[in-house]
């Protein structure tokens, strides 16, 4: 009777155990960012206000943005790498972690790349309007 | 040992189906309804894809799509943004979209629902 008891708490505590892990790692995944005000519901001065633009934005010229969208596309790009590189790494550990679950604390979780990746398509998102509103091409 | 059989037959029979995924599409935060015929659908194929924006022609917004591909099991490839830009087509293709611009997606990691989930924003418009 004892035994099965401490079977069963046993196994309870397990339970509770992966739930809090998968809980835990339910942070990894990075959502979509959030899409920007719709252009076409809304004069230029909302959306810049909602976007963030600056006056100091407002007077960049078409080829200083251009260089800007590029330099942000490269930044994007090395984030990304940074968050797939360790995802390898992530899903070797979850396999392992089924069967030895403290091993799920050596996961991850790449914050700094996805504050850096949502951060930076605020500014593709403030850049791209920037380039529309100034009829560049 | 049936167990074990039943279990291995599951697994290779989920494992069929690599990924599965949802989708949903609003407008101003209020789920929009597919209104359109199936004549006036789009072929998904033939709805552009776009990070950016349109410059150059005019449209309407029809809704803001939000899809999420998961990996059925833990053993299934991850999902590719490929793979959630199909799903975003798809969606858009409903509400007869000829484009889905501003298109982002999240990054590949564990969520609650699945071992690998790939989440994809978009918004489904038509030439004017």
């Amino acid at each position: 009777m004892k035994k099965n008891l401490g079977k069963l708490i046993l196994n309870t505590t397990n339970f509770l155990f992966l739930f809090a892990s998968i809980v835990a790692l339910s942070g990894c995944a990075r959502n979509a960012p959030d899409l920007p005000p719709t252009f076409a519901d809304n004069n230029q001065q909302e959306v810049a206000n909602a976007l963030g633009i600056t006056e100091k934005d407002k007077a960049m010229s078409c080829s200083q943005i251009q260089l800007e969208k590029s330099q942000v596309d490269t930044d994007y790009a090395q984030n990304e790498n940074t968050i797939r590189s360790n995802r390898g790494r992530n899903q070797t550990v979850g396999y392992f972690s089924a069967f030895l679950l403290p091993l799920v604390v050596a996961t991850e979780n790449d914050d700094e790349a996805k504050a850096n990746l949502n951060a930076l398509q605020i500014r593709k998102d403030q850049l791209d309007h920037l380039w529309k509103v100034k009829s560049c091409s | 040992m049936k167990k074990i059989i039943i279990s291995t037959f599951a697994l290779l029979l989920l494992s069929g189906c690599a990924t599965w995924s949802a989708g949903q599409a609003t407008k101003d935060g209020k789920p929009v309804e597919i209104s359109v015929s199936e004549e006036e659908q789009t072929n998904p194929a033939k709805v552009l894809l776009v990070e950016g924006d349109i410059v150059d022609r005019k449209y309407t917004v029809l809704a803001d799509l939000e899809v999420v591909v998961n990996k059925t099991t833990i053993f299934n490839a991850d999902p590719t943004p490929e793979l959630a830009g199909q799903k975003l087509k798809e969606e858009a293709a409903l509400l007869g979209a000829d484009a889905v611009i501003q298109v982002r997606y999240g990054s590949t990691g564990i969520s609650l629902m699945s071992w690998g989930s790939l989440e994809a924003k978009g918004r489904a418009v038509k030439f004017q």
